[in-house]
């Protein structure tokens, strides 16, 4: 029963991924399919756990390779967005404003803030699994939620002091 | 780090846990001495605990109807023989279907529509009350809710199982005495029906259902083969397919 207890987040980051339930469901299935038949399946948990979201996103990118009608425009919001603006006030999020705001994003800022926040991956892993260094990790998931910060106070920016934007204070 | 006012790398890196002892202590006496870093770091966690909620909890999986959507054939050895068992099983009794009498398909299928039109009615001891003894996915989520037996056309008893999946989706699983049944390919040219058989030595098995995805009755069906096949129960493998079939029925 190892797959189980992961079955949840990894329903979550491939809909974080792919951002359509019915896709996603499919590729969590295959996904089973593929744990079920592997010849060779990890021993510790945490690389197992690794594996199976590995499967996940690889079966994405296939999807995208055969697709290329879906495949994603790599926009050109990754780049530093700095301190990200905050309704100060507001503090409870919107479960369904952070659904929307997080499919505005593009691919690689969903896919970084579902390893991290949905499946719950330290950056190490998240650094493996990526392929990526560690310190690419974090300022990458720094860059996501700031993207999605501003999505989300699109209705309600509170335009940060000047002090602060320019680090002065 | 810029003593006293982290950036915004380090407050992500501190809200995931990721900062040595030393920089997360830094970053606790600024939100301690800062209102502002104290909000961005509640703003911070709050926007990280929604978005685990929202995708990791009351997910409610939508299908689309399986012809508007579907875009891969299942890619497993079990799936890709119970497609095997289908295909064999229509090949094998092909040449039987030369009368006017209706398939036995036919029949199945017709049974199967009739039940899924009724209220389903559940019967806590129908278990106990079989003289069979029925696959239980009852651990995967189905639950056998019908018992039924008819006649054939030929006259050949048939026994109707009726499961109801969590979601509503029913399956039927019809038995018959070993040798039995017309296989006629174009009842199952409505691709919303979705239609599995196969034989043992003393029985032939028909698994039938509507609207599920193909992929998950392809699962659903390998088990009850393999049930229907060694009598055994499920291994934790076919459990956790079986756990992870559950949709709603597109119909």
């Amino acid at each position: 029963m190892r797959f189980t207890s992961y079955q949840k987040r990894l329903f979550g980051y491939a809909l974080a991924l792919c951002r359509d339930r019915e896709l996603a469901s499919e590729i969590v299935q295959d996904c089973v399919v593929r744990a079920m038949t592997a010849s060779r399946v990890p021993c510790d948990e945490p690389a197992y756990r690794a594996w199976l979201f590995t499967i996940v996103r690889n079966l994405w990118r296939d999807h995208l390779r055969k697709k290329p009608r879906h495949a994603e425009i790599e926009t050109s919001d990754t780049g530093d967005f700095g301190m990200a603006p905050f309704a100060h006030e507001e503090t409870v999020i919107n479960v369904i404003a952070v659904r929307q705001a997080l499919e505005q994003l593009p691919i690689q800022h969903r896919d970084i803030l579902a390893l991290v926040d949905i499946a719950g991956f330290g950056y190490a892993e998240a650094a493996v699994i990526l392929g990526i260094p560690e310190g690419t990790v974090m300022s990458r998931i720094s860059r996501a939620r700031s993207a999605l910060a501003v999505r989300l106070c699109d209705a309600a920016v509170v335009q940060l002091p000047t002090a602060y934007r320019q680090g002065t204070k | 780090m810029n003593r006293g006012k982290p950036g915004w790398e380090e407050l992500n890196g501190y809200v995931d846990g990721e900062l040595a002892p030393a920089a997360a202590a830094e970053v606790a006496h600024a939100a301690a001495r800062d209102e502002v870093v104290a909000l961005r770091i509640a703003k911070l966690h709050a926007i990280k605990g929604a978005l685990n909620d929202a995708y990791t909890q009351n997910q409610v999986i939508i299908a689309i109807p399986p012809q508007a959507r579907y875009r891969h054939w299942p890619l497993s050895l079990a799936v890709g023989f119970v497609l095997t068992i289908a295909i064999f099983a229509a090949g094998l009794v092909l040449h039987k279907s030369a009368d006017d009498r209706p398939s036995l398909v036919a029949e199945v299928l017709a049974k199967h529509e009739a039940w899924r039109q009724q209220a389903v009615i559940t019967s806590e001891n129908i278990n106990t009350s079989m003289p069979l003894q029925l696959p239980d996915f009852t651990a995967a989520g189905f639950s056998a809710v019908l018992f039924d037996r008819f006649p054939s056309a030929e006259g050949i008893s048939i026994t109707q199982i009726g499961y109801v999946g969590r979601h509503g989706c029913r399956l039927s699983l019809f038995i018959a005495p070993a040798g039995a049944g017309h296989v006629q390919p174009e009842l199952v040219s409505d691709d919303k029906i979705l239609f599995a058989a196969w034989s043992t030595p003393s029985n032939t098995y028909f698994a039938v259902a509507k609207g599920l995805n193909r992929t998950r009755f392809a699962v659903i069906t390998d088990a009850l083969r393999d049930a229907t096949t060694y009598t055994a129960p499920l291994d934790n493998s076919m459990r956790i397919a079986l756990a992870n079939a559950h949709q709603p029925c597109t119909t």
